[in-house]
């Protein structure tokens, strides 16, 4: 077992296990949370699970890849893969990011450049088996040496060797990334660790029909096959639409009112269904703002179309057209003005830039953020707003999908800076903000101890710079809010919190920008985001 | 009359290779977005934060606005200071920036040589050509020499790049090396500013006389010979490499990175992205149900997993 001074070689190696996570090597947080025998203990992985699964490359397992049983079936592994990155480089079978892929496979400089960018690599201790360039410098030599075959490619491009150990620590290492791209921020030529991430996956999806279980089987299938994620079908989301309506007006003291199927209303608005579910006052509080703000809104109960998540963005092509597709049908059967995307970061970038070049001719409903939409009802004056209502320190996560692989920085902020007098940022913030470590789907991944891994590592540098945010007030005296506009943020930092129990050390909540708009509405009663009703 | 058949065959091979290259990234499928904030087109006020389009409500009803200024405001500080290096890999910055300088600098001088020979070494501005030559070919081979080895040092040495290293970029840097050093030979050897046969920059531009007029009788010193040589070969090896980023940037940059461009009803664009979607595609896992025969617009607006059993 290695901890550091890894090789690339040593990915196909028959060792017991590739690498380490030590808690001593994390970076450290701030106090209260600096002492390292308070880290909760990790999860061992079971010795049977052990036995019947690949988990020789760290100590979590995200996807968990049965281990081959004869040498037949360990050649399928290999060549089902090679097959797999051949199709990579075909056009008939990956139009979607060939260009991008051929550039980012033959002009890395290995100059290094990047790593020091990645918060994962950052936090682990520098974990030489988290570097961004790791995983990437092994599928170059694994494409120049196995599918593109070039003379002299151990020379020039590195030695590897490809074995089904290979094939399946690539699989789990392909859930080490978060697809942040902060990376590809860096470098200079404009190669792309996150996208050799993304580009693996579908391989392992498309081909080999491997995938977290959290992302595929309960994701993307379940929602083509129910309409949502969560499982709930079109008769289940209305009623709990309708409940949440009901305590609104309870909290609010206003007549809250969703809408369904309302044919040609200027706004189609698809929430990540997550909400419904976890965070029933994010659902509530659109409503509240729509409604005050008279616009003509809608949601919609076709199957797909009530739920905004679209997880084939960060592992298999096919299945996201297929969901944005089922997004734009819903907007074009009712014939809205425009799709707008509530507060989920890889909605918004699934369904606005990924399938612009998805959604041709009628399909191609115009589709904007929540985030312009709500500055433009802030400043409008249809609203009343008391922003000493929102007193409290305030600091702003940046989804990476929304912010980095958007652009949309400062509309959220401009709420913020008016409506929440201690509001302050995050070091570094916009478009070079840290991923809040539950990217690509791992928010939502929990299988084994895979949560200590997404928490204690992935997440650790969003935790910092939250605390850090706050270190003028760092104590549970202060009520602090740390405003996420995403639902899949959210649900890491609601896990993160948790974790290191930040409630009750630091007063730390988290919740949406539009629970921070209502709270600070005059026409509702006063207490909307509450501090003693969350977790 | 071997120096010169060898010099046009070089240009040849490295230009067909380069355009090679360039034309087998240009010419595939019109592409998914994959852009990457800041992008410095949205204009300068937005890329000094990041922002795009996005921003404004109903961005598709309002002009899009393209600012070449604030793009060009960010290539030249990335390419001629390598801007991105100094900010994510200050310890790497200064031999990277060396070598690439360098590199600028020896290839200002071949353009200087050719403009002078055509303009006439002999004429006022032909020599004042000749000069900034010379000036360019020692500061540029001197600081290429010292950022190449300054790089095989950090790629040798340093633990954050060694288990990156491989024996191609150690050869590549000593290739580029034997480029400064050979050119350094011949500047200790004879007169680097002098025009006319006792001169460095005057031989080479005796030497482009002698190719743009196919005369091959030139005497050119041996020391000139060795750096020349080693210069077109790199020319040869170079396109096939990681290298030719220097052109390819263009993509990584304009097509990716900084492409936001909106597919609009009717457009280009659009035409290109159906005729994409009309490719049969064969990958192989059940759930994908592709045959080589469906489409990608088959495939994706079939209705899936209805019929499977919870």
């Amino acid at each position: 077992m290695k901890k550091n001074k890894l090789k690339i070689k040593d990915i196909s190696k028959n060792s017991e296990q590739l690498a380490h996570v030590d808690l001593q090597d994390l970076t450290p947080l701030p106090p209260p949370y600096d002492k390292i025998e308070d880290e909760p203990v990790w999860k061992e992985l079971k010795p049977e699970y052990k036995e019947e699964f690949e988990c020789t490359l760290d100590d979590t397992v995200a996807v968990g890849v049965p281990k081959p049983k004869t040498p037949e079936e360990e050649k399928v592994l290999v060549d089902k893969f090679v097959s797999g990155l051949e199709k990579l480089f075909q056009k008939e079978n990956n139009w979607t990011f060939l260009q991008q892929l051929m550039l980012t496979l033959d002009h890395c400089a290995k100059s290094q450049t990047c790593v020091d960018a990645c918060p994962v690599y950052e936090a682990s201790g520098n974990n030489d088996l988290y570097r961004p360039t790791y995983r990437s410098e092994i599928w170059r030599r694994i494409v120049k040496k196995y599918v593109q075959k070039k003379p002299l490619a151990s020379f020039t491009d590195g030695d590897i060797d490809l074995n089904w150990r290979t094939v399946a620590r690539l699989i789990e290492l392909s859930y080490r990334c978060t697809i942040c791209r902060r990376c590809a921020q860096t470098c200079p030529i404009g190669v792309d660790n996150a996208l050799v991430t993304h580009e693996l996956r579908k391989v392992f999806s498309q081909e080999m029909g491997i995938a977290a279980k959290e992302i595929h089987e309960k994701g993307s299938v379940l929602q083509l096959k129910v309409g949502s994620s969560t499982g709930m079908n079109s008769e289940v989301v209305k009623d709990n639409i309708e409940f949440i309506d009901e305590d609104m007006s309870d909290i609010t003291g206003l007549e809250v009112k969703s809408h369904w199927d309302v044919e040609g209303a200027d706004v189609l608005l698809i929430h990540n269904a997550g909400e419904i579910i976890a965070w029933p006052e994010n659902p509530g509080a659109f409503a509240i703002i729509l409604e005050a703000a008279g616009i003509s809104w809608t949601l919609s109960s076709e199957a797909v179309a009530y739920d905004g998540i679209n997880y084939g963005l960060w592992y298999d092509d096919v299945q996201l057209a297929r969901v944005a597709i089922k997004h734009a049908q819903a907007a074009k059967k009712l014939g809205v003005k425009k799709i707008v995307v509530g507060e989920c970061g890889h909605a918004h970038k699934a369904l606005t830039v990924i399938a612009d070049r998805v959604l041709t001719g009628e399909l191609n409903v115009p589709r904007e953020s929540a985030m312009t939409l709500l500055e433009d009802i802030v400043f409008s004056g249809k609203i009343k707003f008391d922003p000493s209502r929102n007193n409290f320190p305030v600091t702003l996560h940046d989804p990476c999908n929304m912010v980095r692989l958007m652009g949309i920085v400062e509309p959220q902020r401009r709420i913020l800076r008016y409506l929440c007098p201690q509001f302050r940022e995050m070091t570094p913030h916009g478009v070079h903000n840290y991923c809040c470590g539950g990217g690509s789907g791992f928010a939502i991944m929990s299988p084994n101890n895979f949560q200590n891994w997404r928490i204690a590592v992935s997440g650790r540098k969003k935790f910092k710079q939250t605390l850090d945010a706050f270190s003028d007030c760092p104590g549970p005296e202060t009520k602090k809010y740390l405003c996420a506009p995403c639902s899949n943020c959210k649900g890491q930092i609601r896990d993160i919190f948790q974790y290191y129990d930040a409630k009750e050390k630091s007063n730390l909540i988290y919740g949406g920008l539009v629970e921070l708009i209502v709270n600070a509405m005059i026409d509702v009663k006063e207490g909307f985001i509450s501090w003693e009703d969350t977790f | 009359m071997i120096l010169n058949i060898a010099t046009y065959l070089s240009m040849l091979i490295f230009l067909i290779t380069v355009l090679y290259r360039f034309l087998r990234i240009a010419n595939t499928p019109a592409h998914l977005r994959w852009d990457l904030y800041p992008v410095p087109h949205e204009g300068f006020k937005k890329a000094k934060y990041g922002g795009s389009y996005y921003e404004e409500l109903d961005w598709w009803t309002k002009p899009r606005h393209v600012s070449k200024a604030s793009e060009l405001s960010a290539m030249i500080p990335e390419i001629i200071l390598l801007k991105g290096v100094w900010e994510s890999n200050k310890s790497l910055w200064f031999w990277s920036w060396a070598f690439h300088f360098g590199l600028y600098l020896a290839i200002f001088m071949a353009v200087l040589v050719i403009a002078s020979a055509i303009a006439g070494p002999v004429t006022a501005f032909g020599a004042v050509l000749t000069k900034i030559a010379g000036f360019s070919a020692i500061i540029g081979y001197l600081l290429g020499g010292i950022g190449c080895v300054g790089m095989l040092f950090k790629r040798l040495f340093d633990s954050k790049l060694k288990p990156y290293t491989t024996p191609g970029s150690i050869f590549n840097l000593i290739f580029i090396l034997a480029i400064f050093v050979t050119g350094l030979k011949a500047i200790s050897e004879i007169n680097l500013f002098t025009t006319g046969q006792s001169g460095l920059i005057g031989q080479l531009q005796i030497f482009v006389s002698g190719l743009t007029g196919f005369d091959s009788t030139a005497e050119i010193n041996r020391s000139v010979i060795w750096h020349i040589g080693v210069t077109l070969a790199f020319m040869v090896y170079m396109p096939f490499t990681h290298m030719a980023h220097f052109v390819l940037k263009w993509f990584t940059y304009h097509s990716i990175r900084w492409n936001d461009e909106p597919n609009k009803a009717g457009s280009k664009l659009e035409e290109d992205i159906t005729k994409s979607l009309n490719f049969k595609p064969t990958w192989a896992a059940d759930h994908i149900r592709a045959d080589g025969k469906k489409t990608w617009v088959d495939i994706a607006t079939e209705e899936v997993f209805k019929d499977e059993k919870k």
